[in-house]
């Protein structure tokens, strides 16, 4: 019965998958990476909602709150809630960027506003540094499930599926694969958090009992010190650099208009009424069954979908997790090989883009899957430290966004000088008190701007993206208000 | 370039509610339907969020962003 709800899962996203191929027009590379910016908000929706639950969302969320108490959750939901507000304001104008300079990746509207190759490289190789673990992450985590689970896929082939799946889905359409399998994915996803949750909170016979004994250790319902100010800071900070992500630009990049991706964000957190759900079930798991130690964690959430309900909806959590994997190790790999194919080797014609992309994918799944079955390793702090990478472009893009009399050069320095910060801090583990890595980093990025504007500042600067959207609306006014005059008899007719 | 009410609505509000709310509710054994305190604030201001940028969108911005303009090929309508 688990086996049967999986497979029908996986074979509806597999024939949705097959069925994005025919909103296909030409195959040109804009096409296939942005979808020609065709979709309507339902599809920027479900992609957007697709990259970010990946499978952290039933593996790390519930497996850290479980390890490590309230201090995990609250940051975590925290970052992705005020991450909304933030796009509601800058995605259409990071929409518009890319219109503009008819960008599918980041590097791709750095390089057409500011005219800088060495910009553009530096974004785009600190993009891919950032990215590697993110597939393994994905792998590990379908492998995390699938040994949970005790289903009839031994976890490593489950991984190697997983890989298998994101390639074919690539190869078949590109973006258009992976917004048409969320369309799936993120219904199933929301379905079993649901069913878990609610499971949970029916088992203990109300919400007070599941969080009677946790009262017993105070950080796992409340939070203090510097699990506070981590908590605060990681929320602060990684909302921020949330939109950074480089697999967001082909969310944004695929939306039909500026209003699109606008109206969009309205919807977003509506997507985090599953969170409670999934806090329940880690309370649960703290209640009922403790003392799963170090990776073990990971298992929280399956461990309570196995005790409290039946075959079917386990068939259910196994699709949610697959899916979730599948989807964002196709928009990850996607990203990586655009950024390869357009921003690192310069001046490929549009058939070798296609080409070089697809090898780019197979060859980083490839090595994700080699890691993934080599090296399992703990899921937890991957993600803090890929934010603390991308996090750094923030400036760039609102210098793009917002203008300023900063040069090309000082703003790769910033982002150099930020990432390499990021990274000796992230490997001595050094302990700020709390305060997030990233942010401190991001601190230092912009000291390096204000020196260089105030020793160096760019005498010509190009003009800012809001600049240029405030001007086509103030004509775009002009001509409703005042009609076009009737047109004027020719000097001399009388 | 943005506008201001829309800002204050959409960004200040949830922002300060979020992160200015958090060192009042953290660290408190105080319990909202049976959820600690802490979780009932966050879980409370994710639809107040979507409320918040929804009244942005209503009240100010829709129509500084008209909808898709049609293809203008001339085709019959």
């Amino acid at each position: 019965m688990t086996l049967l709800t999986f497979a029908l899962i996986l074979l509806g996203a597999l024939g949705l998958g097959i069925a994005s191929r025919l909103g296909m027009k030409k195959a040109d590379i804009e096409d296939y990476l942005v979808a020609g910016r065709s979709f309507g908000g339902l599809l920027v929706f479900v992609l957007a909602v697709g990259e970010v639950y990946s499978i952290a969302t039933i593996v790390g969320f519930p497996g850290g709150i479980y390890a490590q108490g309230a201090s995990y959750g609250i940051w975590f939901m925290g970052y992705i809630l005020l991450a909304y507000p933030l796009g509601y304001f800058l995605l259409p104008l990071i929409w518009r960027a890319g219109k503009r300079y008819g960008a599918s990746t980041y590097p791709d509207v750095f390089r057409g506003h500011f005219g800088s190759r060495g910009l553009e490289l530096v974004v785009a190789i600190a993009s891919i540094v950032f990215l590697i673990p993110w597939g393994q992450l994905q792998l590990t985590g379908l492998q995390v499930v699938f040994e949970a689970l005790d289903l009839p896929i031994s976890p490593d082939l489950a991984a190697v599926l997983g890989a298998a799946a994101a390639f074919g889905f690539i190869v078949l359409s590109g973006v258009r694969a992976p917004a048409f399998v969320s369309l799936v994915k993120d219904v199933v996803l929301i379905v079993a958090v649901l069913a878990v949750g609610i499971a949970a909170v029916a088992a203990v016979k109300g919400v007070p009992a599941l969080f009677e004994s946790a009262r017993a250790t105070p950080a796992s319902v409340t939070m203090s010190g510097d699990a506070f100010r981590f908590s605060w800071t990681t929320i602060l900070f990684q909302a921020a650099a949330f939109y950074m992500f480089p697999f967001f630009a082909l969310a944004i990049f695929s939306g039909r208009s500026e209003r699109t991706v606008k109206r969009t964000q309205t919807f977003m957190p509506m997507y985090m009424v599953m969170y409670p759900f999934l806090v329940f079930a880690s309370f649960y798991a703290i209640e009922t069954v403790p003392g799963l130690e170090g990776a073990k964690a990971n298992t929280a959430f399956m461990t309570v979908a196995q005790d409290l309900t039946s075959d079917w909806i386990l068939g259910i959590v196994a699709g949610a997790a697959a899916l979730s994997a599948i989807v964002v190790l196709t928009v990850g790999s996607l990203v990586i090989g655009a950024l390869i194919s357009r921003n690192v080797l310069p001046g490929l014609s549009q058939s070798r883009q296609r080409r070089t992309t697809q090898g780019v994918v197979l060859a980083y799944l490839g090595v994700s899957l080699l890691l993934t079955l080599a090296t399992p390793k703990l899921m937890v702090t991957i993600m803090n430290t890929a934010y603390f990478g991308v996090g750094q472009f923030l400036p760039c893009m609102l210098i793009v966004l917002f203008g300023g009399r900063f040069r090309p050069a000082a703003i790769a320095a910033g982002i150099v000088v930020g990432d390499l910060l990021a990274i000796v801090l992230d490997q001595l583990d050094v302990a700020a008190a709390g305060i997030n890595l990233g942010l401190i980093a991001l601190a230092v990025n912009c000291l390096v701007l204000a020196v260089s504007r105030l020793l160096w500042p760019e005498p010509d600067p190009p003009e800012p993206i809001a600049a240029i959207v405030a001007r086509g609306r103030r004509e775009r006014r002009g001509r409703r208000e005042r009609p076009p005059l009737p047109a004027q008899p020719p000097a001399g007719a009388r | 370039m943005l506008p201001k009410r829309s800002l204050l609505v959409g960004l200040g509000v949830p922002v300060v509610g979020v992160l200015g709310g958090l060192p009042l509710v953290s660290d408190t054994d105080a319990t909202v339907a049976g959820m600690p305190l802490l979780f009932f604030w966050l879980f409370a201001w994710c639809p107040l969020t979507s409320v918040c940028l929804w009244l942005c969108w209503w009240l100010f911005d829709r129509h500084d962003y008209p909808a898709d303009e049609q293809p203008a090929d001339g085709a019959p309508r």
